[in-house]
């Protein structure tokens, strides 16, 4: 399988925050979920992707192409939607989308004014007028009408409603369909990703945790459950976190296999959500 | 680039019609009343603010896309930052220019107009209001295209101190007067020289030389500082 979109090492210094040799690919035709808590460094990647930031290291490659060398071209390919859309809001839909068009060479008029319908978007309305609902099925537009190969979507379901953002997941489900589009999806909303993503990037602190497909991550990891005096917590094998408290001992691990080999009846094992995962890598050990 | 400039017209129709019509006012009141001003540097005023007001659209733009948070929406296009500045650049040129052709066809058609065309399209006066618009956008726009509104902000108070400077040494350092307003006066002889009879077209290709070279060396600035933006 080839990969639409190549990150390694990337580097990125701010005050108080660092990018360290941050590293993932994405697969063609596959959904990969950027999750990780606020201010992980999500939005920093994929700004440091649309060369919205200067690198300090490493390297990007869409479509085998480096980002900063071809990035007309690269660009032309990538449908962007940001976490705010910043489009002038004095001016309506249409006469955005006749200023932004000509840019991308695959534009499809008739695919934009079918999503237009599809989300019951006024085409004539100023973009201030809309919701942040609106906004955002408005930049997806405009992300999808140019037959964009890699959609990069920077939060986007924050904010939005249950039934649009039901609505987003199926689209993004149907837009890779045909096996040749990617989506690059950043959000810290896990249950966004657990319904539709293929693979999961995990990002702390600015660092991958790791980066694999969401089934095999879902299959190995888990929540070792038991009474506090029951097993030592450095007995569990693939410890990444715990917490103690009244109920016992909760730990996550990402070898929930092994940690049943070991430790057998004294504890119970459930699977780990990608939100059991985010919190107790955010948290760390030892917490009640 | 042609792709940049229909965007930045569209997003901007509604200012640029505005403007427009602030600008006919002007100019059809300044044309009708122009003999009373009694100045025979009419015209070149005329024709300065006719300048003035192309290049000045173009700050305008540029802080109503930093208000509007759209810069990150232009940095996403597929062109490369460089073709972003040169757009900007050329489209400066563009409204000085259409600057230009508006207020000499007012001077031309309207009836009442008290300049003729032929003092509006006096070269002498045009290059040497392009050349005064080149030296103060030459050092404005790079800092506006990097900075944005705050660039310009930090411009005019900057340029506000130094005038306050100048005044307070003026006054309170009597002998240093001469040295202070030396360069100054120099540079209004120097203009003033310019649109003269005793100019010749060597001098006039000198300023069209300044112009260019002004204009390049802006453009490589403004182009390096926006490659160091970050949205």
């Amino acid at each position: 399988m080839d990969n639409i979109l190549e990150v390694s090492g990337l580097r990125k210094r701010y005050k108080g925050f660092a990018l360290k040799d941050v590293s993932f690919a994405v697969p063609r035709g596959t959904i990969m979920g950027l999750i990780g808590p606020n201010g992980a460094g999500k939005t920093t990647v994929v700004k440091l992707i649309m060369n919205l930031i200067r690198r300090q290291a490493g390297r990007v490659e869409v479509f085998g192409l480096d980002n900063l060398r071809h990035e007309p071209e690269v660009k032309s390919r990538i449908g962007f939607v940001y976490d705010t859309p910043c489009f002038p809001p004095d001016i309506s839909l249409l006469r955005i989308k006749s200023a932004l068009a000509p840019f991308y060479p695959a534009w499809n008029e008739n695919l934009f004014r079918r999503l237009l319908e599809e989300f019951e978007l006024p085409a004539k309305k100023k973009f201030k007028a809309l919701s942040h609902g609106m906004k955002m099925k408005f930049a997806l537009a405009l992300a999808l009408a140019h037959e964009a190969e890699l959609v990069l979507m920077d939060e986007p379901t924050a904010g939005l409603d249950p039934v649009f953002r039901q609505e987003l997941l199926g689209k993004l489900s149907g837009l890779i369909q045909d096996e040749r589009k990617s989506v690059l999806f950043s959000s810290h909303i896990t249950t966004d990703l657990e319904k539709i993503a293929d693979h999961i990037t995990f990002i702390h602190e600015g660092a991958v945790v790791f980066s694999s497909a969401k089934d095999e991550i879902l299959e190995s990891w888990g929540l070792v459950k038991a009474g506090s005096r029951d097993i030592e917590v450095s007995d569990i094998p693939g410890l990444k976190g715990y917490r103690t408290g009244a109920f016992g001992l909760e730990a996550l691990t990402s070898d929930v296999a092994a940690a049943r080999r070991r430790l057998g009846p004294k504890a119970v094992y459930d699977r780990a959500s990608l939100e059991d995962i985010m919190y107790f890598i955010s948290k760390g050990n030892g917490h009640a | 680039m042609l792709k940049l400039i229909r965007k930045e017209l569209i997003f901007n129709r509604n200012n640029l019609l505005l403007i427009l019509a602030i600008m006919t006012a002007f100019l059809v009141y300044f044309l009708a009343r122009a003999e009373t001003f009694n100045s025979p540097d009419s015209p070149a005023f005329m024709m300065f603010c006719a300048f003035y007001v192309g290049a000045s659209l173009c700050v305008t733009l540029e802080a109503r896309e930093d208000r509007g948070k759209t810069a990150a929406l232009t940095c996403s296009l597929p062109c490369r930052r460089k073709t972003i500045v040169a757009a900007r650049f050329a489209l400066t040129w563009l409204l000085m220019t259409a600057g230009l052709i508006y207020a000499t066809a007012l001077a031309a058609l309207l009836p009442f107009s008290r300049i003729s065309l032929n003092q509006a399209l006096n070269l002498k006066f045009i290059l040497v209001a392009l050349l005064i618009l080149t030296v103060v956008f030459a050092v404005f726009l790079p800092f506006t295209i990097r900075f944005g509104v705050v660039g310009v902000i930090f411009f005019l108070v900057a340029a506000q101190l130094i005038g306050l400077i100048a005044l307070f040494l003026v006054h309170f350092l009597k002998s240093g007067r001469a040295e202070i307003f030396s360069p100054i006066g120099s540079a209004i002889r120097g203009l003033k020289f310019l649109v003269g009879p005793q100019s010749t077209s060597g001098h006039l290709v000198l300023v069209v030389a300044a112009i260019l070279a002004l204009n390049a060396a802006s453009l490589f600035i403004a182009q390096a500082l926006y490659a160091r933006r970050e949205f």
